[in-house]
């Protein structure tokens, strides 16, 4: 599962082979295997219940396999990026405290003392402030990196708000940062842009292209959307069950089996050469579509494919 | 303090000792959404009654040995999705108190204040009860100290939590288990039926003056103080029962503070 356009130096980050997970007798995932190079950008694509989520967790280790095995590098930082998170309104919780909770273990900036003589009471206050914040761990910790990447996500202004008052849109960004600000080595993104509007998305994206380029994450990510996705990966791996097809975007999109998921209205990327390398086959032990098994091109998933970009136009912000 | 009575020092102390020890519980059982658990532990608190009469053993140390149990019970069951966590705490929470109910009417030999189980009769507490509180007190204090973060961070989301190197799981367990715990101290003065309500309402009520976590845990704690002495001050001068008291002036609070925004 080499990816062919990228000459490999480097070790990989995480290695899968042949994972199959299976959930009482159905079976989610059956034999995917894929590589992920530091600097390189895999990206899962396949229709609702395909198992990418799972794929997911299998290789974070939120869930053992059933069969097969995953390959992390040593010591390995992951910053991942959920698909939602909830927070109960009772948890009192400004944007920058969830950000610093990110943070990994490190000294603490020792402050310089002031030689300023301060009042009694307000040295034993700060004195008593002190030993809280060391009994809870949450001395100061360096917060440049969090001011940092707040500008660069532009998120600096909801910093100082409850993290439950703020929008969809500023979520996704915020739940970037904080995958972002334990220096990962690799970035494990679930549907990154969901309810992000079109606009944000390509920024988004573009932004964690030229992350991985900077930093050299590698990067493994989730999505759906097809158009803006394609240009920047350098891998996908379309699943459904099985892996249905993969290789470079180019071959991907023009494969009958991603046309059968997907349809055949991929303008965008449709440029690229016809290509054939992958073992996806019609005649592929399951069919792939579970639910139309005689119709090779079931209209109802186009249609859905269509839905969920047009909804996303109407909640634009 | 030729007013105050020496049988009231006891319920002072362990009134308060049980303040401090429910607030910092009590904040997270709010954050996580868990008060129907602690419902349920405290449910299943009198069937280690029943089970302690029915074995003639020590009941104190049958009600927390059961709740222990009880807790690790419901934290291996809650691994399993099948039930909703609801539900499953619905059926336990009663089945449990069902179960202790018939457990103590078998026993005809047996006379026991059943009110006292359900309420609480704070002036019940004896020495080995103050003993036992600071112990859980220090227990929570060492567990906080190492981690207020990672509980912190699970509750915000368990999977994030658990991918950023936290052992989730061994950390919710300790939880849990120190909740057993307290939960089986305070049924003695609050009782079965009120227990939930010295984790959630202190804390809630804080939730309106405090800004971060750990104001809300301070918040919390003095809250609970606060209720304590005014419910048991109630009930020395009003003649009320006591753990209603203490749960009336918790409510009061909270009502008043839900006039104020929360920060």
């Amino acid at each position: 599962m080499e990816n062919p356009s990228i000459v490999q130096t480097t070790a990989p980050l995480i290695e899968a082979h042949h994972i199959t997970q299976k959930f009482g007798d159905a079976t989610v995932l059956k034999e995917i295997s894929l590589t992920l190079h530091p600097k390189e950008i895999v990206t899962l694509i396949g229709p609702n219940g395909a198992g990418k989520s799972t794929l997911l967790k299998v290789l974070l280790g939120l869930i053992e396999p059933t069969a097969g095995q995953v390959i992390r590098k040593p010591g390995l930082r992951i910053g991942f990026m959920p698909q939602k998170i909830q927070i109960d309104a009772t948890l009192p919780m400004s944007v920058e405290r969830f950000l610093k909770l990110g943070l990994r273990k490190q000294p603490a900036i020792t402050q310089v003392e002031s030689l300023i003589p301060t009042s009694f009471f307000k040295s034993m206050k700060n004195r008593f402030l002190k030993g809280v914040k060391t009994f809870f761990s949450t001395t100061d910790y360096n917060t440049t990196a969090i001011n940092k990447i707040a500008e660069e996500l532009n998120i600096q202004t909801v910093l100082q708000q409850p993290i439950q008052k703020v929008s969809g849109g500023e979520m996704q960004r915020i739940l970037l940062a904080r995958a972002l600000i334990g220096e990962p080595e690799l970035l494990v993104l679930d549907e990154p842009v969901q309810g992000v509007d079109l606009q944000g998305q390509t920024e988004l994206y573009q932004y964690i292209n030229r992350i991985r380029h900077e930093r050299g994450y590698g990067i493994l990510m989730v999505s759906h959307d097809l158009h803006i996705v394609m240009k920047n990966t350098d891998y996908v791996l379309c699943l459904n069950q099985h892996m249905c097809c993969s290789g470079l975007p180019q071959n991907v999109s023009e494969s009958p089996e991603f046309q059968a998921l997907f349809g055949t209205h991929t303008e965008s990327i449709a440029f690229y050469e016809h290509h054939h390398d992958n073992t996806c086959e019609h005649t592929h032990g399951q069919p792939h579509i579970e639910l139309k098994p005689e119709n090779p091109k079931p209209p109802g998933l186009v249609e859905s494919s269509n839905t969920s970009k047009s909804s996303k136009l109407g909640k634009e912000e | 303090m030729e007013w105050f009575p020496s049988f009231m020092t006891f319920a002072l102390i362990g009134g308060l000792g049980l303040a401090l020890i429910s607030a910092p519980l009590g904040v997270f059982v709010v954050w996580q959404r868990q008060s129907y658990f602690g419902a349920t532990l405290a449910h299943s608190a009198l069937l280690g009654v029943s089970i302690g009469l029915f074995l003639e053993t020590d009941l104190t140390v049958t009600v927390i040995t059961v709740s222990l149990f009880v807790a690790w019970g419901i934290f291996r069951l809650g691994q399993y999705k099948e039930l909703s966590s609801d539900t499953l705490l619905g059926i336990l929470a009663h089945s449990s108190l069902a179960f202790g109910l018939i457990l103590i009417s078998l026993q005809d030999n047996v006379q026991i204040d059943l009110m006292g189980y359900l309420f609480g009769d704070i002036l019940s507490i004896n020495e080995t009860d103050l003993y036992l509180i600071t112990g859980v007190g220090l227990l929570i204090l060492l567990f906080y100290r190492f981690h207020w973060k990672d509980l912190l961070n699970l509750t915000l989301n368990h999977e994030l939590a658990q991918v950023e190197g936290i052992n989730v799981k061994r950390i919710q367990l300790q939880y849990v288990l120190l909740l057993a715990l307290m939960i089986a101290l305070s049924m003695k003065i609050v009782g079965v039926l009120l227990v939930t309500s010295l984790l959630i309402i202190p804390a809630a009520a804080a939730r309106r003056l405090s800004s971060t976590p750990e104001k809300m845990l301070f918040m919390s704690i003095l809250i609970g103080l606060i209720s304590v002495l005014l419910g048991l001050m109630a009930s020395y001068f009003a003649d009320l029962p006591t753990g209603p008291a203490i749960v009336m002036v918790a409510t009061l609070l909270f009502l008043a503070l839900l006039t104020k925004k929360a920060p």
